[in-house]
This record gives structure tokens, C-alpha cells and sequence, in this order.
């Protein structure tokens, strides 16, 4: 069953065109990775998934509904949640308070929203930061705190912008774990953006690789890495190493 | 519940309460018994201002518009009709919050220092209004001269009393509502949705939260609020104008109470009050109309040792000492709840 539908989705910035005329389908309990290099408009088409940019052309569709205009709260209503790829913590909120934001998109009572929170911060780790401030987590803390927050809010799909990104190695493993639990486990379809291969290639079901704004392979992750369009797209940006994980 | 007032966590609040309650009989020079009235009413003020602009963190500098409102509608409806003070009360409420709602429309599209500043604007757009209108249609505003409220001698239907302790008890009646409303937002699923409004619009939007109609709904609460206070102020002073109730110092004022106590929380207010409120009321008897204002250059100077020294508020630091005499005073309740103590 297809969740989420993009149709020839443009966004130009003035003269730049960031996306240009990228379809993408997403099935139900798939787990997606977005790759390209910086600047190919992955955060962009992200941004126009989940409605904080309107497109310039094309059509957003999700579970067959045209979502392509509601607003940023619309469409978490509806199911869909993300995280930052630049984190946007409540700083000077608690990390469990932070989490309970999230958990009050399912429920108006306190002490569900508490017992909610409570849980997710259990699966990602976080359980005894629960009464610190968010603003005194360290980075992958910080990343947590923001994949926390958006599965409190329960959600049928989940956009991850980098959310391995910048941590270290031993991190990204627990990371790369809690994400194939999201995945497997509770049945969340993932579309995840990410520059580290060894996250997107183990994780991945599907790869979409996107360069200067345009969607130029798809495929499984052994396709998309004997891709000679896609070698040369890092080549040229003098990737390959990370490319090939 | 009886049986936990044993324990001081308990026994504490009850017993500030109890002090409250009983003041009027404790102190009978009226001078002071008028410093503590103005203490409550500042602290409701302030604890209104901080439903937007604590826990939203929408700081707001024209707030005295909503008071404003909320005193010019209760007395024109009471000079010039006869309506009872406690009725107009409701009305100017329903007025500033309608206000509160719309006026939020243009202004929560701007963020940081820009809606401040169009605070700032829209107070001194109806001070000025107000200033030089002497009437609209049969409505009449009296301008610079402002309304004097006729005394009807004892008559608590009207909202006048002939004892100063009349009017504490309807201040503390006020104070103690308006603490039960913000305790309520504050725990509640609004609460937490104005708190990640103030933290970061785009991650609460992203979460579910409707962050113009957060935004809206707390400014109209926020506003109905001070527009009560206006009603009292009128009435306890029996006279507004507008370079009174309406001034630009009077807004900044109520923001300056709200954020040295420490803005966003349910007690910060009353503390700001409490610091700032004898400061201005000694200053008024000890130099009279002489230096007019001189006690907002004493708020300027703590203002800025607070900001630099203590940037959430003095609650932060009243919370530790406050937790701090609970353990001493051996509370089973504080005790079992190991950490640093939430800030009340
Ligand atoms: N709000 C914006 N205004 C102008 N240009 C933007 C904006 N957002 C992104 N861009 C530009 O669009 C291009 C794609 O950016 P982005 O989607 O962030 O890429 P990626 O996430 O793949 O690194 C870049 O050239 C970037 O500078
Ligand atoms: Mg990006």
C-alpha cells in the first residue's frame, strides 16, 4: 500500500531551483534512505513533505489525501512526524517535558501524556536524562531528544533529517538500532536523509539518491552503489569514499 | 488532606494563605494595609501579563491597553448607565479579550524584538486615541481629563467599599484565582504546548501544535485577565485617565514585576511583586510627585542585576531556598522526591 505520494515536486528559491520535478512514492513499513550530496535538495524535499514549504509545482499525497497545502500541524495531525536536521530542542524545558510535547498530540490528560513521554524515553535511551535541561544535552542527546519527540506523537511515517550525523561511532550504532526497531518493531514507515553510509546501507529497503536538486537513481542500496550516474555525483564532490561506505 | 498538613511542604502554603486571609485584622495602619493591596494587585497584573509573555514567551510591552479597556469600559457603563461595576467587570473582559484575539492576528506574525515593539505600539495607539477623544457617539471618553467615579458610600454591589480591608479581600479574591488559572494553563496540555512556543514555533509546529491558535487563545485569556484588573483599579482609585491607567510606563511595569520574578512560571509574578511593589509605593511616599517615576529607574537597575546575574528570575533562587527549608524541616514528601527540586 502506498503511504506517501510526491508528484513532480519543483521549489526554486528566486533564480535556484533546489528541487526539481522529483517524484517519489513511499510504501507502508518501508524503510526509504535519501542520499546526495550537500545542497541536493534532500532537506528541501523534506520541507515540502511535511508542509513547512509549499511547492513551487507538483502534489503532495498521503494515504491518497492532497496534503500538498495544509500546514506544518495538519499534516502531524495526520500522521506524519520529523525531526531537524539543525536540532531545534525546547532548550530551556526538561528533556521528559520536551517529550510529553509530543505525546499530547495523542491525548489531553497530563499523566497519559507523562506515562507516554516516560516510554519513548525508555526506547531511545534517554530515560535517566529525563530531568535535565535540553539545552544541556550534548548533540546526540540533542538528536535523540528530537527522535523522541517525534514518535511520541505516534506517528505512520517518520521523516529523519541526519539524525545519525555528528555522532560518534559507538552512538550511531545505538542510533542504527533504534531506528530498525521504529521500522520493524512498531511498524512506522521511515524516510531517513543521511550522509552516513553505513546507517543508510544497513538500514535501507529502498535508496533514493538526489543530486543539484534532481532525483538521479533509485534503487536497493547494492543498485544505487555500482550506479555509475551516482558514483560520479560524489566523484565530482569528492565523496566516494563515504559513497561506498 | 488534613492529616498532610503535618507535613510542611503542606503546612507552608496553608499557613502564607492563613496569614493573607487574617492580614486586615493583623494590620490596622491603612498605609500599609494599601502597599500589601498593591502588592496582590501587581502580582495578579504581572501573573496575567506572563500567560502570553512567560509561558509563550510573546513578550509584550502594552499591556495596560487590556486594563485600560477593561477600566474605561466597567466605568463608562457605570457613569454614564448605572451598570454595575461587577457586570462591566465581565464586559470589559469579553471586550479586551476579543481585542486580545484580533489585534493578535497582525502581531504574532512578527517574532521576537517586532512584536514587542508592536506592543509597544498598539498601547500608545490607544492611549493616544483615548488622550484626545472626548467622545464617540454617546460614548463619552473624556479624553486627557479622565472619568471620575462617583462614591456611593458602602455599597459592595457597586464595587465600592468604605474599608480599605473591603478592597484587600477582592484583591486577594483576584490574586488567588488569577495563581489557580495559571496553575491550571501551566499543568495542562496548553501549558505545554505555549512553553514549546516559547522555546522553538517551527519544532512545536512540527509536533501537532496549532501555534497561531495557542498563540490567539492565550492572548485572549491573557487579555481578559488584565481587563478585570482594570475594573478594580478604577473602582479602588474612583478615577482613571489615560496617562494613568493606559501609560506606556504603566506596560512597562507589569513586564519589568513579571520578569524578575522569573517569567513562565506560576509564583514568579508574585515574587516580582513582592520585590518590586514596597520599592515603588515607598518611593511614591517618600518623594511624593516630586521625582514622578523615580521607582522605575530603581526597576531599571534591579531589572538589569537580575538579567545579568540571575536570567531566569528570582523564583530560581527562591525555589532552592524554599526546597532547601523543607529538607531542614524534615518533609517526608520533599524528601522522598531525590533532585533539584521543580521550579514552582
Ligand atoms: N530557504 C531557502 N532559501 C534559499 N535557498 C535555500 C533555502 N533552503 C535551501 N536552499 C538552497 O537549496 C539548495 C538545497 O538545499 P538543501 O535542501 O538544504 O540540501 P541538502 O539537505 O540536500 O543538503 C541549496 O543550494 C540551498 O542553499
Ligand atoms: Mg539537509
Amino acid at each position: 500500500m502506498i503511504i506517501l505520494e510526491a508528484k513532480k515536486l519543483t521549489k526554486s528559491f528566486g533564480g535556484l531551483m533546489a528541487v526539481a520535478d522529483v517524484s517519489v512514492t513511499v510504501n507502508s513499513g518501508e524503510l526509504v534512505g535519501l542520499i546526495g550530496p550537500n545542497g541536493a535538495g534532500k532537506t528541501t524535499l523534506f520541507n515540502m513533505l511535511s508542509g513547512y514549504y509549499k511547492p513551487t509545482t507538483g502534489e503532495v499525497y498521503f494515504r491518497g489525501q492532497d496534503i500538498t497545502k495544509l500546514k506544518v500541524f495538519e499534516t502531524s495531525d495526520l500522521g506524519i512526524a520529523r525531526t531537524f536536521q539543525i536540532v531545534k530542542p525546547f532548550g530551556k524545558m526538561t528533556v521528559l517535558d520536551n517529550v510529553m510535547v509530543g505525546a499530547f498530540a495523542k491525548t489531553g490528560h497530563k499523566k497519559e501524556a507523562r506515562d507516554k513521554a516516560l516510554e519513548v524515553l525508555d526506547f531511545v535511551g534517554l530515560f535517566n536524562a529525563k530531568d535535565n535541561l535540553a539545552e544541556s544535552m550534548t548533540l546526540g542527546g540533542k538528536k535523540r531528544i528530537e527522535l523522541a519527540r517525534a514518535l511520541a506523537t505516534e506517528p505512520e511515517l517518520l521523516l529523519l533529517d541526519e539524525v545519525v550525523a555528528g555522532l560518534n561511532p559507538s552512538e550511531v550504532k545505538g542510533v542504527i538500532e533504534i531506528i530498525r526497531k521504529i521500522c520493524k518493531d512498531k511498524r512506522v514507515t521511515i524516510v531517513m536523509v543521511e550522509h552516513v553510509m553505513q546507517a543508510i546501507m544497513a538500514l535501507s529497503d529502498r535508496i533514493i539518491v538526489m543530486n543539484s536538486g534532481r532525483k538521479i537513481a533509485e534503487g536497493t542500496p547494492e543498485e544505487v552503489a555500482n550506479n555509475p550516474e551516482v558514483i560520479q555525483a560524489y566523484l565530482g564532490r569528492g565523496m566516494t569514499k563515504s559513497a561506498r561506505g | 488532606m488534613l492529616r498532610r498538613l503535618r507535613y510542611p511542604s503542606y503546612f507552608l502554603p496553608f499557613l502564607f494563605l492563613l496569614i493573607l486571609g487574617l492580614l486586615p485584622f493583623i494590620i490596622n495602619n491603612e498605609y500599609i494595609l494599601q502597599v500589601f493591596i498593591m502588592f496582590l494587585f501587581n502580582a495578579y497584573l504581572a501573573s496575567g501579563w506572563n500567560i502570553i509573555s512567560g509561558f509563550a514567551g510573546q513578550l509584550s510591552l502594552g499591556h495596560a491597553a487590556f486594563v485600560g479597556i477593561g477600566a474605561y469600559t466597567s466605568t463608562i457603563l457605570f457613569v454614564q448607565w448605572g451598570i454595575s461595576p461587577w457586570i462591566g467587570m465581565i464586559f470589559g473582559g469579553v471586550i479586551a479579550a476579543i481585542f486580545g484575539w484580533l489585534i493578535g492576528y497582525p502581531v504574532f506574525k512578527l517574532r521576537g524584538p517586532y512584536y514587542a515593539l508592536a506592543t509597544i505600539a498598539y498601547g500608545e495607539i490607544i492611549r493616544i486615541f483615548i488622550q484626545n477623544t472626548k467622545a464617540v457617539g454617546p460614548i463619552e471618553l473624556k479624553g486627557a481629563e479622565g472619568i471620575l467615579i462617583p462614591f456611593k458610600g458602602s455599597s459592595p454591589a457597586l464595587f465600592q467599599f468604605e474599608t480599605k480591608a473591603a478592597y484587600y479581600y477582592v484583591a486577594l479574591a483576584m490574586f488567588l484565582l488569577v495563581l489557580l488559572l495559571s496553575y491550571k494553563i501551566k499543568n495542562s496540555k496548553m501549558g505545554y504546548y505555549l512553553s514549546a512556543i516559547g522555546n522553538d514555533q517551527d519544532a512545536a509546529e512540527s509536533l501537532g501544535v496549532n501555534t497561531s491558535k495557542m498563540k490567539l487563545t492565550a492572548s485572549a485569556i491573557s487579555a481578559f485577565v488584565m481587563a478585570l484588573g482594570g475594573t478594580f483599579y478604577a473602582q479602588f482609585l474612583l478615577y482613571i485617565n489615560p496617562q494613568g491607567v493606559l501609560s506606556g510606563d504603566f506596560s512597562t511595569e507589569i513586564a519589568v514585576i513579571g520578569i524578575i520574578g522569573g517569567e513562565g512560571t506560576v509564583f514568579g509574578p508574585v515574587l516580582g511583586s513582592l520585590i518590586l511593589t514596597p520599592l515603588s509605593e515607598l518611593t511614591r511616599i517618600y518623594l511624593g510627585g516630586r521625582f514622578a517615576g523615580v521607582h522605575l529607574l530603581a526597576y531599571g537597575l534591579i531589572l538589569m542585576a537580575v538579567v545579568t546575574h540571575i536570567p531566569h528570575g528570582v523564583i530560581g533562587t527562591f525555589s532552592k531556598l524554599y526546597h532547601r527549608i523543607l529538607l531542614k524541616l524534615g518533609d517526608p514528601v520533599v524528601s522522598a522526591k531525590t533532585g533539584a527540586g521543580k521550579t514552582l
